[in-house]
């Protein structure tokens, strides 16, 4: 391993990372803001030792290779993590390093839990950069970075494997990872520029259109106000968040097809984009009928809540309109349901994903059959085309692991942490794993992760980690076999 | 520019390996499921997983968008049809890998027809813009070597009146000397010097050290002179001994029999021997290329040149190295993994030919045709030299060379405008329909057609 050249380019990426904090100073600026002064130092101390550690690494060129990518990616967002809580801590927003810490990973991780107790008091510029790592992250650092930085080659497929995870739903859409990172990129920024003008024109004021923007795709959850949206209590707002939420958990690829080439029909035939809709549609219906049943919900209220409610807990944005913590137990455990399944494969949406459900279920299926037809050979397809039992395999895998650190991690926080009950240290883990944000009970959406010990917001923040990279990069530089044969 | 490559064996993942270092999209077209993971390990390629021969999975691989289809299957057969699926697709060129000699040419058949008496079938009937059948290349460059007159692997450019050609520093003269201070007797410039694995683009105070190899690019009347700077001339081969009868070997006698080269074949396969003994003038014995005692019985070492062309890369380089302890001048070793290269001139053997990276610059030099006139890959493909005709509309019109920047690492060879050859930065501007001969690394190479288009 070739350590001059991983800390070469997280030398330059953390030299990026510190220039993107010019625009909440722009926005600290623009409002007058007390922490003008605090982003001025924070870009001088994370473009200067990114800048100090490019220096003294650099050396001709290179690609990195499989392993050095690993340990990039995954160092790549523990340190820019480190560095951008660095504003928080100079604007005095948090006393507590920690504290910081946990804010800013989970905005890049897109994970939207708070442990901000005043939201409304924090200067803008804060704000802005809150939002923002949250933007940055959604993509994925690493993506941003791919896309900017020629003379990868090969390394950046690893590089952007290694951040987006590996799958039958691959980042490859052209013939170069570059350009394939680069049109993503398009999409994305697209679409945000869509959201953001659809937020003004529905009469919000320029700032919280912004902030929610930098939220909404890459399904984060960060706002301008503990009530999250339910602050605005606007139907059109509601209605123009729950549209972008949804886009945002969809595969970009797809958009890539329609725009690009063209064609409407893989758009149709995705069994996985079928599936996500379906979950969407039925568990909305549910929680609807459940409201109206048990709450006294009106019709009109009732799915209202239940469909942005559904829509930002699929997609693990974690906005929140309504306390649904105050739902009834079915509603409220099909909610922790939709935070584990998660939104589409090659999209912003982070936990388990569709896709792999789907090729879970398939594969249950086909065991039950060949309980009874031992010698029946079904090959699992999607869209009439078979899936690699590579990936199969893979899939099972994935959700095996991601029950099993779900069931450790809650068992761990439960244990250091007695101001949780069961309940809650399984919803926060599940909600921090899966990069929702909100969970229910003691961490649910109108109240945040404050009380959390600072032990617990530390496993939380791994939790955000480990899901953002769906584990395998930090679990795979963490084994002795990848340090002896470095 | 998007080249679509069908089947991923050794010269397709070469071929896109090559081109991706050259800045190209590349598909490739793969069936087997372990293949392309290794692919994808390797290669920043996008990747289809399917049978080539399917006008569905072109489609998939968007053949229609294609500057050139390649088609390395296993099969000529398939490789024809795929060649011929894709330019009905709309490919603008194709390429097939056809090794059945049968199918490389051109057919002839009688016709029934009252204004001719024969019909010639040609691949192009097929859509096939090219055929390259690496063990023809490969004797190809064989016969080349053995009929110059230092024995050496050359190349050619405008027209066939420049010559690159490799030399391997062996006289005393020029040791430890900066180029600038060697009386060349006639214009020249040197391209690249090859030392060990490491290769540069040589600037006017670089040295040069014994076992070099050179490349030197030259006027083709001038080379012979030129070249005794560097190396003794050693003439003409007259009688060569061929280790390997199998297809490789087979062709090259084929080739050095009609320069009128005597020749022996070492073959181990006794069924192999009456073949191909029917078939050439020949003396063909039957035994191992590596048996010292037979090299010798045979009287090998009273040949001219020795060349070590079985199947297995690892066995040329040993017999290669037991042809050059009998005291062969030239030997000659057909080595076909590319990793292998360096390691065989690091033992010492002479010239190596590898079918692959012959076949792989004959698929790259298709591939440009729109973009240079001429192309050669030197120093185990990382450079390229590249023929320019100046574009109506390129960007360095009206500047002299002299003041142009060229990308780094590339230097200008020769600037040829009106008939007027040059090895120097000319102080005229250059106009369209100028050509000039370019040495770059391959990764810069786009950013160096860029100039002149």
């Amino acid at each position: 391993m070739r350590f001059k050249v991983v800390f070469n380019y997280l030398g330059l990426l953390l030299t990026m990372v510190g220039a993107c904090m010019v625009i909440p100073l722009i926005g600290s600026v623009w409002h007058n803001g007390p922490d003008t002064t605090a982003f001025l130092i924070s870009i001088a101390i994370t473009v200067g030792s990114g800048a100090v550690l490019w220096y003294f690494t650099r050396t001709k060129r290179t690609m990195p290779t499989l392993r050095e990518a690993l340990l990039l990616v995954s160092l790549a967002w523990v340190i820019v993590s480190l560095y951008s809580a660095i504003p928080f801590m100079l604007a005095g927003t948090f006393t507590n390093y920690i504290d910081a810490y946990f804010e800013s990973m989970s905005g890049f991780t897109t994970t939207g839990s708070s442990v901000l107790t005043e939201i409304e008091a924090a200067p803008h510029g804060i704000l802005i950069w809150r939002s923002l790592t949250q933007w940055l992250g959604g993509m994925g650092i690493v993506m941003l970075f791919v896309a900017f930085l020629p003379q990868l080659g090969i390394g950046a497929a690893f590089m952007i494997s290694a951040e987006a995870g590996p799958g039958p739903e691959a980042v490859q859409l052209t013939e170069r990872i570059r350009h394939s990172a680069r049109i993503l990129l398009i999409i994305y920024i697209g679409m945000s520029a869509l959201e953001l003008i659809a937020l003004v024109i529905a009469r919000l004021p320029f700032f919280d259109s912004l902030i929610i923007t930098f939220s909404t795709m890459p399904t984060g959850g960060f706002t301008t106000t503990t009530a999250s949206i339910g602050a605005y209590d606007s139907v059109a707002v509601d209605g123009i968040v729950t549209f972008f939420m949804a886009a945002a958990g969809i595969n970009f690829g797809l958009y890539y097809i329609i725009l690009w080439k063209r064609s409407l029909k893989a758009f149709i035939n995705n069994r996985e984009l079928r599936l996500y809709i379906t979950i969407i549609l039925v568990a909305s219906i549910i929680i609807a009928l459940d409201l109206i049943i048990n709450r006294d919900y009106g019709v009109s209220s009732a799915f209202r809540q239940s469909i942005f409610q559904t829509v930002s807990i699929q997609t693990t944005t974690g906005f929140v309109t309504a306390d649904y913590d105050m739902w009834p137990h079915l509603s409220r455990g099909l909610l922790l349901t939709l935070m584990m399944i998660g939104a589409c494969a090659g999209s912003t949406g982070g936990a388990i994903k569709v896709i792999r459900v789907l090729i879970v279920e398939r594969y249950i299926h086909r065991q039950v059959i060949s309980t009874h037809s031992p010698r029946a050979i079904m090959p699992i397809k999607l869209a009439e085309r078979p899936v690699s039992e590579r990936w199969v395999t893979q899939a099972l895998g994935f959700v095996a692991l991601y029950v099993l650190a779900m069931i450790m991690l809650s068992l761990i926080l439960s244990a250091a942490d007695p101001a949780l009950n069961l309940e809650s240290a399984f919803a926060a883990v599940i909600a921090n794993l899966g990069n929702v944000g909100p969970g229910l009970a003691s961490v649910g959406p109108i109240v945040n992760y404050a009380a959390v010990s600072p032990f617990g917001k530390m496993l939380l923040s791994l939790s955000m980690l480990l899901g953002r990279l769906e584990f395998w990069p930090v679990l795979a530089i963490t084994t002795p076999a990848f340090w002896k044969w470095r | 520019m998007y080249i679509v490559i069908a089947g991923a064996g050794v010269l397709g993942s070469y071929i896109a390996q090559t081109m991706t270092e050259e800045g190209y999209g590349v598909a490739i077209i793969e069936q087997s499921e372990a293949q392309k993971v290794t692919i994808a390990r390797k290669l920043d390629v996008k990747i289809i997983q399917g049978g080539a021969v399917s006008p569905s999975t072109l489609e998939e691989a968007e053949v229609k968008r294609a500057d050139v289809v390649v088609a390395t299957t296993n099969s000529d057969e398939a490789n024809i049809f795929i060649c011929f699926l894709a330019k009905q697709m709309g490919a603008k060129r194709t390429v097939a890998r056809v090794r059945s000699q049968e199918y490389s040419g051109y057919v002839i058949m009688p016709t029934d027809a009252p204004t001719t008496t024969r019909r010639v079938f040609r691949p192009k009937n097929l859509g096939i813009d090219l055929i390259v059948n690496p063990e023809i290349v490969a004797a190809d460059e064989i016969r080349r070597i053995l009929s110059s007159l230092y024995v050496t692997p050359m190349d050619e450019f405008a027209e066939g009146n420049i010559h690159l050609t490799e030399f391997k520093v062996t006289k005393e003269g020029v040791f430890g000397k900066p180029i600038k201070e060697i009386a060349f007797p006639k214009p020249c410039s040197i391209a690249a010097i090859k030392r060990g694995e490491e290769a540069i683009i040589p600037g006017d105070s670089d040295t040069l050290n014994q076992g070099d190899r050179i490349y030197l690019i030259a006027s083709k009347d001038h080379m012979d002179e030129l070249g005794a700077l560097f190396a003794q001339p050693t003439g003409k081969a007259h009688s060569a001994v061929i280790i390997g009868g199998g297809r490789i070997g087979f062709s090259i006698a084929q080739k050095l029999e009609e320069m009128n080269v005597q020749v022996k074949i070492i073959e181990q396969d006794e069924r192999q021997c009456w073949a191909i003994s029917q078939k050439l003038k020949a003396v063909v014995v039957q035994g191992e290329g590596s048996d010292y005692e037979l090299l010798k019985e045979e009287r090998v070492e009273s040949a001219d040149a020795f060349i070590a062309a079985t199947d297995h890369a690892e066995l040329n380089i040993l017999s290669g190295l037991l042809g050059k302890r009998l005291g062969i001048k030239h030997v000659l070793t057909v080595v076909d993994k590319p990793e292998y290269i360096p390691v065989a001139e690091a033992v010492g053997i002479d010239i190596v030919i590898s079918p692959l990276q012959l076949s792989a610059g004959k698929i790259a030099r298709q591939a440009r045709l729109a973009e240079v006139a001429s192309v050669s890959r030197l120093a185990s493909e990382k450079m390229e030299i590249n023929e320019y005709v100046v574009g109506e509309n390129a960007p360095i019109i009206g500047k002299p060379l002299k003041k142009t920047d060229l990308p780094n690492g590339s230097k200008l060879l020769t600037y040829i405008s009106d008939n007027n050859i040059r090895f120097h930065q000319g102080d005229n501007p250059v106009k369209a329909g100028d050509h000039v001969i370019i040495v770059c690394p391959i990764s810069t190479i786009s950013d160096t057609d860029r100039l002149f288009y």
